[in-house]
């Protein structure tokens, strides 16, 4: 009795054991390339931010890295064009993408083909649209002077202009990153929205192609109409997908560099350096790139990209909190 | 909230005229003459087609080598990304091992370190390795991606559990199930894993900005970048590089457009 209990035992253990050897080779691959790549990065960047590193390692410096980052007012500076940036991009981004995808959610004739339009600069590149862009707002031959040509407006300097909107309206204005956003990265926002709008589309369209049929049938049966309808029970039941393209959207934007370096930076409407004029598109990771790249200095860059991280970190958990108590799950 | 048909369908039709300009913009420039570009006022259809600009373009920046060198780059870091995410989706998908869910939730927990916290250290590491400037520094470092093994995972799962018991029990080894059955049934799953690496890997500026320095290594994005520093009075120039540096991409999204907007929608792969 005891020994057939023990046999099959046995055997499902020699079956397991050698399930295990087969489940972690298949891993392998993947794990090693994710440790080495992603993983293992984050520990040396913490190592390589307490040294003065520059071709290669220097000196032990402690958190004095940390120190000098934290009272950069240029860091500081750029973590503002950040912010705005942000919330120039991210609310517009959503709202577009909801609308347009609310639209083509009324099974609508030629939904397809909407779609594909609306997703076609989502997989082009950055470089390539940023640099028809920075066609459009030149200064000098670009399509949008010649429009205000036309309408016998005076023209606008675009991605070169340092000033805000408000200081062009009211002549006489300042120009710093103090005072709001420069029309350049207005400009920047612009064109950062025509390029992922789409992508919130389809998401959102998948978002609200789930909810079910039925809901929206219960909700006319009880009179609930239009805008009430939009109201309480589509806004609320897609809310699980704004929520999760806010929380995405944000730490996109908060590290965009190929669309703000094209743009303002090494594209052909570039000043002397990366960060537009007067430094008023110098997004944060335009600052860690310069830093890096151009001064070498890779300990500092390295230091300031902990930074970053430290504040997205906190932004995304705090994002998560207030989710927690607005969103809404179906049945949840 | 109640809108008419007609209403809904003007709103699409600006939005998508708004979104298609440019690419119109960029043909169009592409084609006319140096002067005509910068008359006033501006033509949306070239007065004469200069199919020429893109002969002079192709002449005037290495561009054969850069697309060769994006080609190679963007086909080496698709074939690794789907091979090493089927076998790691197999593994979540199908087999049992212990550890297997905090392995998973480790594997997506690497999401949360940004670009910009692994640009650095992994330049001073393929420096160390003596990978700066080749295709190895090019591919190896994106050859992993948790968002594509997630998909993979996704689409495995939709296969019968019983098919793999079965299977099994009937003495297929794991590693002739995974080729012979889970690979055949998954096509279109692999097939949009690949397109999106490669798309990614194609669009990328930062890693082959940074990892990159001679000119006979720079990748379309870069080259694009250091072309239009060159020629920038030459915009007739500049969009006929564009457009030939998203038509592979666009033309890969047009053969897939609904595998890939489907494989994103409902992932929210994102970059």
């Amino acid at each position: 009795m005891a020994l057939s209990q023990a046999a099959p035992a046995v055997r499902l253990g020699a079956r397991r054991g050698r399930g295990n050897l087969a489940g972690y080779l298949y891993l392998a691959p993947a794990g090693a390339l994710l440790l080495a790549f992603h993983v293992y990065p984050l520990f040396y960047g913490a190592y390589v931010s307490l040294f003065r590193w520059g071709l290669t390692k220097q000196a032990f410096v402690g958190l004095s890295n940390y120190w000098g980052v934290l009272h950069d007012a240029d860091f500081w500076r750029s973590l503002l064009v950040t912010v705005y940036y942000v919330i120039g991009v991210v609310p517009v981004e959503i709202v577009l993408g909801f609308l347009i995808a609310s639209l083509l959610a009324q099974k609508i004739r030629g939904r397809a083909a909407y779609r594909l339009v609306y997703f076609l600069p989502y997989i082009t590149s950055m470089v390539a649209m940023g640099l028809v862009w920075s066609w459009i707002f030149n200064a000098n031959f670009g399509l949008l002077n010649s429009l205000l040509r036309l309408l016998h407006l005076p023209p606008q300097r675009w991605l070169l202009e340092p000033r805000t909107i408000l200081a062009l309206l009211h002549p006489g204005g300042a120009a710093s990153a103090t005072a709001g956003p420069s029309l350049a990265l207005v400009c920047v926002a612009i064109v950062t929205i025509w390029y992922y709008t789409g992508f919130h589309v389809v998401v959102f369209l998948a978002g609200l192609t789930a909810i079910p049929t039925e809901v929206h049938e219960a909700a006319r049966l009880d009179g609930a109409e239009g805008w009430r309808r939009m109201r309480w029970i589509t806004l609320p039941l897609v809310s699980p997908t704004t929520f999760f393209l806010a929380v995405i959207a944000t730490i996109g934007a908060f590290q965009s560099f190929a669309i703000v370096y094209t743009l303002t930076g090494g594209g052909v409407s570039g000043g002397a350096e990366a960060g537009g004029p007067l430094g008023t598109t110098r997004v944060a990771t335009l600052f860690i790139f310069t830093v890096f790249y151009n001064e070498f200095r890779v300990g500092y860059a390295t230091a300031a990209a902990f930074v970053v991280f430290a504040i997205l970190l906190g932004l995304t958990g705090l994002q998560m909190r207030i989710g927690e108590r607005r969103v809404h799950y179906l049945g949840g | 909230m109640r809108i008419s048909r007609t209403a809904v369908h003007i709103l699409l039709l600006c939005g998508a005229v708004a979104t298609t300009f440019p690419f119109l913009w960029m043909l169009s420039s592409s084609l006319k003459s140096n002067i005509e570009a910068i008359r006033f006022p501006p033509t949306l259809v070239p007065q004469e087609w200069l199919w020429q600009n893109y002969v002079r373009a192709v002449a005037a920046a290495p561009f054969p080598r850069y697309f060769l060198n994006s080609l190679i780059q963007s086909t080496g870091v698709s074939a690794c990304v789907t091979l090493t995410s089927a076998l790691a989706a197999y593994a979540f998908a199908f087999l049992e091992f212990p550890g297997r869910r905090i392995i998973f939730g480790a594997f997506v927990t690497t999401l949360l370190v940004p670009p910009e916290i692994t640009l650095i250290p992994n330049f001073v590491v393929i420096t160390a390795l003596h990978w700066y400037n080749t295709f190895l520094a090019l591919i190896i470092p994106l050859g992993a991606s948790v968002l594509s093994i997630f998909l993979l995972r996704q689409v495995f799962l939709a296969i019968p559990r019983d098919l793999h018991d079965a299977a099994r029990v009937d003495g297929c080894s794991s590693g002739y199930f995974l080729w012979r059955i889970v690979v055949p049934l998954s096509g279109p799953g692999l097939a949009v894993v690949g397109l999106l690496a490669f798309l990614r890997a194609w669009n990328d500026l930062l890693w082959p900005l940074v990892a990159t320095s001679t000119e006979t290594m720079r990748t379309v994005q870069v080259g694009l970048l250091a072309f239009s520093q060159n020629v920038s009075t030459e915009y007739t120039l500049l969009m006929a590089a564009t457009v030939m540096a998203i038509l592979p991409t666009v033309a890969a999204f047009l053969l897939a457009q609904r595998q890939i907007i489907d494989g994103i929608g409902t992932t929210g792969l994102r970059g």
